[in-house]
């Protein structure tokens, strides 16, 4: 991974079109500014790895409960 | 064409019921392509079944959560829908993938991520709503308790 140092309102760029800017900085946070083309998502990664998570949980669903839905 | 299903064994389905997911869907991005199943069951289930035409083992539980959720009005990106193809309302399907775990009174929807389909052009996407104000894990049983009884 690369690490680079940055100041407050320092930026760095990502291929041609995303930008990151250190907007804030706290004891324990940053506050960072992105911009991006419209159609690239941007989350936050615990959000993305919770919704990977529950696809997964819903594809493991038993037969027996599969059954028990058919009747609801 | 015949296709493998997970929980219906084999069904025959016209080719024009194909959607494709470019990105695939969160947790499964290699399979591309999918299709929406319902059980032919008579009093007709509140559930479709996003079914992988790739992975006979691959099928989510999904709602239309229109039904159970009526005010349920996420904001999405237009330039993620406009991947899909033009948006338009008609033209497109949100559904919403349903965990049900051994205990059913405890099953959710996730109503953050919900998959959108644009049945002219066959193509889907899952996306993250703008609005993170509505909960991956949103209690579905009661809704359907509610609904069900309102109906007998």
């Amino acid at each position: 991974m690369l690490a680079l140092s940055r100041k407050l309102q320092e930026t760095i760029v990502i291929g041609d079109n995303i930008e990151i800017t250190v907007l804030g900085i706290s004891k324990d946070q940053v506050k960072l500014g992105i911009s991006a083309p419209k159609n690239v998502s941007i989350h936050r990664k615990e959000i993305y790895l919770q919704i990977q998570e529950e696809n997964k949980a819903a594809s493991n669903i038993k037969d027996n409960i599969v059954d028990q839905l058919k009747r609801l | 064409m015949k296709i493998q299903t997970k929980h219906f064994g084999e069904r025959e389905i016209d080719k024009s019921r194909l959607i494709f997911f470019e990105d695939g869907i969160f947790g499964f991005e290699e399979y591309k392509e999918y299709v929406i199943l319902y059980d032919g069951e008579e009093n007709g289930s509140s559930f479709c079944w996003l079914q992988s035409t790739e992975e006979v083992n691959l099928a989510l539980p999904m709602i239309d959560p229109s039904l159970f959720f009526p005010d349920y009005d996420p904001e999405v990106s237009g330039a993620l829908i406009s991947r899909i193809g033009e948006p338009i309302e008609e033209d497109l399907s949100l559904f919403t993938v349903v965990v049900v775990p051994d205990d059913i009174t405890k099953m959710t929807t996730n109503l953050m991520a919900p998959i959108i389909v644009n049945n002219k052009t066959k193509k889907a996407i899952q996306l993250i709503v703008e609005d993170e104000t509505y909960d991956i894990k949103t209690n579905l049983y009661e809704q359907i308790k509610a609904l069900k009884e309102v109906g007998e």
